[in-house]
């Protein structure tokens, strides 16, 4: 994926890659769901603040989920680790992901 | 004369004999010599001496010459001149003496020519002139059956049951009456060819109103062999008892190699124990000997050699029969210090080093792992036999030292020595284990020069031969080739397993099918063979099938069994079955041999479904029920704890393997480097690869975990640092030598850095640089870095012009179609994905998200229909989180966890803030 203009300080859901045809609210709260956020979610209720958080995905990360986390990671100050079936994003507290949105 | 051989005044004799030969003369020289000197050359010359002064030998002289032959032990020698000349003298055989001592010695030189030809001078009313006795009888038949005259030309013979039944009839039409002696000598040549004609005799002999004696029961102890035929052997036992026979040493030591061989160790132990307590001689020693053979042959080690040592300090002296007993004893259990001690006892007792002494030591060192010591006794061994030389080879052989096995066959064909059978097996068996595919057809060559016959044994070596050399097509042909009766168990085994080999797997189960239409009965390796020819979930209702014909057959399922079944549900995609073997067949049975492989299986075969937690639990249940893990387990258990980040549970599965002591191998190097990596660990890899280095314990494997693990974590620099340091001629201390695995792990890192140049500049030069030609992994390394690079249509082109019929390469592309949002060549490569792999759900999915990215939806739900019907199952995908050392497993939309609710409620408040940050 090639580098996002869109700053990382906010977030908007990438709602286009959600694959079910429904309104946007829907989405939202389809996107809720996603299991790295349900996992992320937990780690981050179950640890101390500044614990760095380390999540295995059996499948590769959607875009959507890249951004929910660069934000999560800024928005908590925490170092998250995501690995997927292809590789590491690791995210810094700043909210930058290793990938540099090479995907 | 005869006074002057009295007083051993025999050269004096000898000048009076030279001036008047005369016949008594000989005969009483011809025996003093070879009685009082051993020395038969002067006797023979005794003997040319009389032919030349024109006198005729008579039966005396005769006889005189075969006994001073036996007694210098070259009876073969005067057997050999005695028959010539008889023939050429025209001599007709008609005194009973002269014949008896003839045609024993006939026998007991087993010499089937000159028995032949005494055979021929006995036929019709020159029987009736000799009036055969019932010694004389006995005599004949056993000449018969040493020398192996039993095979017969013509059909009608063999019916008849061939020369020796022949040859009995004919006395019989000439007025002998066959006493206790013949019948016994007739009833015992049956026996030894294992014929079922031996009790027939027997219930004919006891019509006639014989009482059978030792020397019967001798003979009809030995035709019992196999466990079908125990029942005969107890009937025997119980005749001996009720006969009122006395049972010695002898026949004592028979019994126990009855109920040895006819399996029933108990008895045999019961006949030993029976016996008068032992004293000094042979008899006694056979007894001990068919007790420890029996040991052995039951598998129990221990307890032959207790009995060995009980043996000697009973004052009884073992011969060479109990040393070539005892040492297979050591070699089973791989007991070299008691194979030493057995050694030295033997070199105590000066016997020479020979036969199947010599080739019993060579190889209990081979077995034991001594081959230096086992090539000592070699160099030493007196006489070198052909079963010495076999051993050798096949020790050798054994060892995976196929090129020294090679060179030693061709070094017994120098020195003059024969293979047979044995030596040819070992040798084939060295080819294919080298893939020496020259010497492996030189020595087909030799055997059909040699006219051997290819039974189901040398099939079996020559077809596994040419499989492991790679050539199936002449593996098939020597199949196809063999005589249908010949073949049997073996040679459909070896051909089973060529065809899996060879990756012909639909074949090679249709072969199995053929082997039973063929009523050939298979065997445990059969249904291993054909069990890994099931590979795909087409082949469930074969595999199924297979796995009920084994416990219809009533085949003990052990460990190795068990993880045969449960790896080939696993990778046919039947988890539950896998589940059901594993809870039946292995979890209940914690005793049965091999029960670690049981276990292993079901965590490898999980770990690859992906159902990495279920297969740690099994890992934990595995070490409460006390079962030892062992190198395998490691292997397979590592990478469930990198798949789901139990990064605790891997680092205490790493201290397990160091309190055990296990060393770590190249490839459990590997394993750890990657679990670290995979847990992101990166610290823990690290050192781990370092401490590799510094033992130089580090293969290619560990270079390619730990080029990957950086490769995984975007330290491109890193990854590439270390290739360099691979890939450059400078000496390392480690063995690690470059292969097209770590040019993958490489052609990777390149991938995720986006140096894509690189990439192709690898791939393009890694023939001529390193010796390997790309393979499809490297093109996909290739295809994913234009890709994620948005150099589309090049990786289009690429896979077009290098794996058009790949179905990994299509896929990646699909996936970098999606990043960039190219829905047209994405529908291409769909395409071509698809018509490869029509059932993979991950190209479906990923299709539709790529619809569903560009916001057409009627084209996802078209996707998504489809799927339906065409039953393609779609993962799930599923997230884990480690939090104070425990692993917690999420799916897509999971409402299953205890704290589901907080979490959910928790995401909506971030979302909130998330969403106000944003807009």
């Amino acid at each position: 994926m090639q580098s996002t203009n869109r700053p990382i300080l906010g977030f908007n859901p990438m709602l286009n890659t959600v694959m079910h045809n429904m309104t946007d609210d829907e989405k939202d709260c389809h996107l809720c769901y996603h299991s790295e956020k349900l996992a992320l979610a937990f780690g981050l209720m179950n640890t101390p603040e500044g614990t760095p958080l380390t999540i295995c995905k059996n499948l590769r990360v959607c875009p959507d989920c890249h951004e929910a986390t660069k934000f999560i990671a800024k928005l908590t100050g925490r170092r998250i680790s995501v690995r997927d079936a292809n590789s590491w994003h690791h995210f810094d507290e700043t909210g930058h992901c290793s990938c540099n949105e090479y995907w | 004369m005869s006074d002057l051989c009295k007083q051993d005044q025999l050269e004096s004799a000898f000048e009076l004999f030279q001036r008047a030969p005369d016949r008594f003369g000989a005969t009483s020289l011809i025996t003093a010599f070879a009685k009082q000197r051993g020395d038969l050359n002067v006797s023979l010359q005794v003997y040319k001496l009389l032919r030349s002064s024109h006198k005729r030998p008579d039966g005396f002289v005769f006889q005189a010459l075969l006994n001073a032959g036996r007694l210098c032990k070259r009876l073969g020698q005067v057997v050999h001149v005695v028959v010539d000349d008889i023939a050429r003298l025209g001599m007709q055989l008609d005194d009973i003496r002269s014949c008896t001592v003839l045609v024993k010695a006939c026998g007991d030189a087993r010499d089937a020519v000159a028995a032949r030809r005494v055979l021929g001078w006995l036929q019709g009313d020159r029987l009736m002139k000799v009036k055969v006795d019932d010694h004389l009888g006995a005599v004949l038949i056993g000449m018969c059956s040493k020398c192996g005259l039993t095979e017969s030309e013509g059909e009608e013979e063999r019916e008849r049951g061939g020369v020796i039944m022949k040859l009995f009839e004919e006395l019989r039409a000439s007025g002998f009456i066959p006493g206790l002696a013949s019948w016994t000598a007739l009833i015992g040549a049956y026996a030894a060819q294992g014929s079922e004609k031996a009790w027939e005799l027997f219930d004919e002999m006891s019509r006639a109103g014989l009482r059978p004696d030792r020397v019967t029961f001798l003979a009809l102890l030995s035709a019992c062999q196999g466990t079908a035929e125990l029942k005969r052997g107890e009937a025997l036992h119980s005749h001996i008892k009720q006969s009122g026979i006395d049972i010695d040493d002898f026949l004592a030591a028979a019994l126990i190699s009855m109920y040895s061989k006819c399996g029933d160790i108990n008895q045999a132990r019961e006949v030993f124990d029976a016996a008068p307590p032992s004293k000094e001689g042979e008899g006694a020693i056979g007894r001990w000997n068919a007790m420890i053979g029996a040991l052995v042959k039951a598998r129990k080690t221990e307890k032959a050699l207790q009995l060995f040592d009980k043996m000697v300090a009973t004052g009884l002296r073992p011969n060479d029969v109990t040393f070539a007993v005892a040492l297979p004893a050591c070699s089973s259990i791989g007991d070299l210090k008691r194979g030493k001690e057995i050694h030295s006892l033997i070199k105590g007792r000066g016997l020479p080093i020979a036969e199947f002494l010599g080739a019993a030591l060579i190889t209990m060192y081979g077995s034991c792992g001594d081959i230096k010591e086992a090539v000592s006794v070699f160099d030493e061994a007196t006489k070198r036999s052909v079963s010495i030389w076999n051993a050798m080879i096949g020790v050798l052989a054994k060892c995976e030292l196929g090129k020294e096995a090679l060179k030693l066959f061709d070094k017994m064909t120098e020195e003059g020595v024969q293979p047979d059978a044995i030596t040819i097996l070992a040798a084939l068996s060295a080819c294919g284990d080298i893939g020496d595919l020259k010497r492996g057809t030189e020595i087909h060559s030799l055997i059909k020069q040699r006219r051997m016959v290819i039974d189901d044994f040398l099939g079996a070596a020559l077809i596994s031969m040419y499989s492991k050399c790679g050539d199936f097509r002449q593996a098939l042909r020597v199949f196809d080739a063999m005589e249908v009766r010949t073949k049997g168990s073996s040679s459909w085994n070896a051909v089973i397993a060529a065809l899996v080999k060879e990756g012909n797997d639909s074949a090679a189960l249709t072969a199995f099918g053929d082997m039973l239409a063929a009523r050939v009965q298979p065997t445990l390796v059969t249904f291993l063979a054909a069990l890994s020819a099931c590979k795909e979930a087409e082949m469930l209702k074969k595999a199924k099938e297979i796995h009920s014909l084994i416990a219809k057959k009533g085949i003990p399922i052990d460990g190795f069994l068990a993880a045969a079944l449960i790896s080939m549900y696993s990778r046919c995609g039947d988890v539950e079955e896998a589940k059901r073997v594993f809870e039946n067949e292995v979890r209940k049975k914690r005793a049965s041999p091999n029960v670690v492989d049981g276990w292993n299986a079901i965590i490898a075969g999980l770990t690859k479904q992906g159902e990495n937690a279920k297969a740690l639990a099994i890992f934990a249940d595995l070490l409460l029920a006390k079962v030892e893990p062992d190198l395998v387990t490691f292997l397979a258990v590592l990478p469930a704890c990198g798949n789901i980040g139990a990064l605790t549970e891997g680092k205490e599965i790493h201290s397990l393997i160091a309190k055990k002591g296990m060393p770590i191998n190249d490839f459990l190097g590997a394993a750890l480097i990657d679990m670290y990596g995979k847990t992101g660990d990166m610290e823990a890899a690290k050192s781990l690869f370092e401490e590799m280095r510094r033992t130089a314990s580090d293969g290619v494997s560990v270079w390619t975990a730990m080029i990957g693990t950086y490769g995984d974590h975007r330290r491109t620099k890193e990854a590439l640092a270390l290739f360099e340091q691979l890939a450059s001629p400078v000496e390392r201390a480690g063995p690690a030598k470059l292969d097209g695995v770590v040019l993958v792990a490489v052609l990777s890192a390149c991938s995720h850095a986006g140096l894509v140049d690189t990439a192709l500049e690898i791939v393009k030069t890694m023939q001529q640089r390193y010796g390997f030609p790309p393979n499809t992994t490297h093109h996909s390394c290739v295809i994913d870095a234009l890709g994620r690079a948005n150099r589309l249509e090049e990786a289009e082109t690429y896979a077009e012009a290098n794996v058009p019929r790949e179905l990994v390469p299509w896929k990646t592309l699909l996936g970098a179609c999606r990043i960039h949002g190219d829905v047209e060549r994405a529908k291409r490569a769909e395409q071509r994905a698809r018509a490869l792999a029509p059932r993979d759900g991950a190209t479906r999915v990923l299709m539709s998200n790529i619809y569903a990215s560009a916001g057409q939806w009627e084209n996802v739900q078209m996707v998504r229909d489809q799927m339906k019907e065409d039953k393609v199952k779609k993962r799930p995908g599923i997230s884990n989180i480690e939090v104070k050392g425990k692993v917690h497993e999420f799916f897509v939309g999971d409402t299953r966890h205890e704290m589901s609710a907080a979490i959910h409620a928790y995401l909506a408040e971030l979302w909130k803030k998330m969403k106000a940050a944003g807009t």
